[in-house]
């Protein structure tokens, strides 16, 4: 799967968002599955993790630990999280393990423009999320 | 099961106590072991497969030549009614009688071949499926336990010394500040820009009222018609 994350690389890598920011991306292949981290400049506390599979290209964003949900209002988030699911741009929410996050997922076939605007919109929508759940986290 | 159920039984059983592995080293062993299996029932179904199709063939070569006997048989026993030869004719028609059975009883044989065939042919097509399915899901299951080590890898990056992870809050905090002061630097390197190119002195002339506003359709068309009157 590794041609598959060194193409996303080659899409995403140095370039240019439509507010002028810059991406980056590097691929990390020292652990048993392959992995692309991929940075927008000014938001680097969420970096976009992308890996692949047979079928899809995976890109997620960790958005917080469920321990930074303020006293029970875990309820409420993750019914928020259902409820906006639908209306967030080619991006959704999940969980994995204690982790928050939102996720996109492409087919593997997925030309280099495509690719680009999803995480271009999945770095957006970290932001949007945050913004929206913000009164629940510590 | 569904592959959804397998991943839910996976992440009940093992999901909490360890703080989240998305499926654990057995959970995938398990699936490789599924695809092993489905592997060999397909290579058993294929062999099987050759052995009925060498037995359907040389069972319809047998029909043939059973027919053929017949064939020859029916022709033997006309010929020798039109002879009178009553003895030997009844003779041919209990031999008739014996091989029509044996007929049958072939014909029989070669249909339940027949439907082997179309039976292990569905089968292999299904654990080709099976098998292609399984591995799909190892796949997707090794991108995704990868997408969790990676969340847990930055978590740990970006909490610093403190084992306390960074808040998501105060993340949001300080990338909308970088962008307020991104925003502010573009506002005020627009501003020198304006007054370098003397267009700020002109918006204060135009706020003063010493000169007017741009042109605009409306005020060269007042124009015209003053000159068109003056003609």
């Amino acid at each position: 799967m590794l041609e598959v994350l060194e193409r996303v690389h080659q899409a995403v890598n140095k370039q240019i968002t439509i507010d002028g920011t810059h991406l980056r991306s590097n691929i990390d292949v020292t652990s048993e599955t392959p992995m692309l981290t991929v940075i927008r400049e000014d938001r680097e506390e969420f970096p976009i993790l992308v890996t692949a599979s047979i079928d899809q290209i995976l890109c997620n964003a960790v958005l917080f630990d469920e321990k930074q949900i303020k006293e029970g209002r875990q309820i409420e988030i993750n019914e928020m999280m259902l409820q906006l699911n639908m209306a967030m741009p080619l991006s959704s929410f999940a969980k994995t393990g204690q982790y928050y996050s939102v996720f996109g997922a492409l087919a593997t076939e997925s030309i280099d423009k495509n690719i680009l605007l999803e995480i271009e919109m999945l770095s957006d929508n970290v932001i949007d999320a945050l913004e929206v759940m913000n009164p629940f986290l510590i | 099961m569904g592959f959804l159920t397998k991943v839910w039984t996976a992440l009940r059983g093992v999901g909490h106590e360890t703080e989240g592995i998305f499926i654990d080293a057995q959970g995938i062993r398990i699936l490789e072991q599924e695809i092993r299996d489905a592997k060999e029932a397909q290579i058993g179904a294929k062999e099987s497969l050759t052995d009925v199709m060498a037995e359907q063939l040389k069972m319809e070569r047998q029909v043939e030549l059973t027919r053929k006997n017949l064939a020859e048989y029916d022709q033997a026993i006309r010929k020798l009614l039109e002879q009178d030869n009553e003895a030997l004719a009844t003779e041919t028609a209990e031999k008739i009688a014996e091989v029509e059975v044996e007929l049958e009883t072939e014909e029989a044989v070669l249909n339940s071949y027949n439907e082997q065939i179309a039976d292990l042919k569905v089968t292999i097509l299904e654990s080709d499926k099976q098998v292609k399915a399984l591995e799909r899901e190892i796949s997707i299951v090794k991108s995704t336990e990868a997408a969790q080590k990676a969340a847990e890898l930055t978590a740990k990056r970006f909490s610093g010394s403190h084992s306390s992870l960074q808040s998501a809050s105060d993340s949001l905090q300080r990338i909308k500040e970088r962008q307020q002061k991104r925003k502010d630097k573009m506002l005020s390197a627009r501003q020198l820009l304006k007054e370098t190119s003397g267009a700020d002195l002109k918006d204060k002339l135009i706020s003063a009222g010493v000169i007017h506003s741009q042109a605009n359709g409306q005020s060269v068309l007042e124009r015209y018609k003053v000159a068109k009157d003056q003609a």
